[in-house]
């Protein structure tokens, strides 16, 4: 099994040109907290985090007194709207390609302390997402089976 | 393999009383996303750092940062608690343990014996440690 058999491939994701409030509505849409960035041809260019951004709209509040005073989450919704995706991602600490072991997935979680990592094509493609969910189902399903026979 | 062979022995706890402010200064110093809190040995629940997160703008909107700090060194961990706590048996396959935390969408199980009492705490890293070291050669674990 590798992780082209376990990953996410119906993806959401977003360009550097839409708002840091637009990433924050989908984001809060979709329940997640990390939105992958591509350009065009679907190549994968950064990752935008929620983290990340509700800490960019606390900055950009700083000046406005009564703005800090709004919950978090609102914040990025109104300081937010003229800052692009482009200037608040992230670059990925690590990608990893579909036929690799799921092993190595597990490997690169602990070492860069994430959950959540992208998979890419040889040209840079986002191809899928593999979370630690996908990853402990995987496992989980596995040793169940092995219990079985 | 079973969970008491991969999992953190003696972790650090937490009382139910212990406030809020307390806990948030122990999970940031530790490193840990989790304490287990604890009531004469015995697990009664456990406060994530998402708990504690948690407790904070969504209460109190309309108050400003000094009135926040003043209103979370009143609340105490036991109000933001998950209770009653999920917990695993030290003898437990990990595969178990993997499969709860799934199915509850939790990072942690305390581990805990027969009669309630903490013996450790079991994480999502702790599965992902196994899941490579299974991998591996045996002269080689992470």
């Amino acid at each position: 099994m590798n992780l082209a058999d376990i990953m996410t491939r119906e993806l959401i994701t977003v360009t550097e040109t839409i708002s840091g409030s637009e990433a924050v509505a989908r984001l809060r849409v979709a329940g997640l907290h990390v939105l992958p960035v591509v350009d065009p041809h679907q190549r994968l260019v950064g990752l935008v985090l929620e983290r990340d951004l509700h800490d960019a709209a606390w900055k950009h509040a700083e000046p406005f007194e009564k703005a800090q005073e709004l919950p978090r989450s609102l914040l990025a919704q109104f300081t937010l709207r003229d800052v692009p995706v482009g200037r608040l991602m992230t670059s990925p600490k690590a990608t990893l390609s579909a036929d690799a072991p799921l092993e190595q997935a597990a490997l690169k979680m602990l070492e860069y302390g994430v959950y959540g990592l992208p998979i890419t094509n040889q040209e840079g493609r986002l191809e899928g997402v593999v979370t630690i969910q996908d990853l402990l189902g995987a496992f989980v399903l596995e040793r169940k089976a092995r219990a079985v026979v | 393999m079973r969970v008491h062979e991969q999992m953190s022995p003696e972790p650090q706890t937490v009382h139910p009383d212990t406030p809020v402010l307390e806990a948030a200064r122990l999970l940031e110093a530790g490193g840990f996303h989790h304490l287990p809190v604890v009531l004469d040995g015995v697990v009664v629940g456990v406060v994530s750092d998402r708990d504690l997160k948690e407790a904070g703008p969504s209460r109190v909107p309309e108050l400003g940062r000094f009135e926040m700090n003043e209103l979370l060194s009143s609340v105490r961990v036991s109000e933001v608690m998950s209770a009653p706590a999920r917990t695993i048996s030290p003898l437990s396959p990990i595969w178990l343990a993997a499969s709860q935390m799934l199915e509850h969408d939790i990072g942690c199980l305390p581990v805990v014996d027969r009669a309630g009492k903490l013996q450790g705490m079991f994480t999502v890293n702790d599965v992902l440690v196994w899941v490579v070291n299974t991998a591996r050669p045996k002269e080689t674990p992470l």
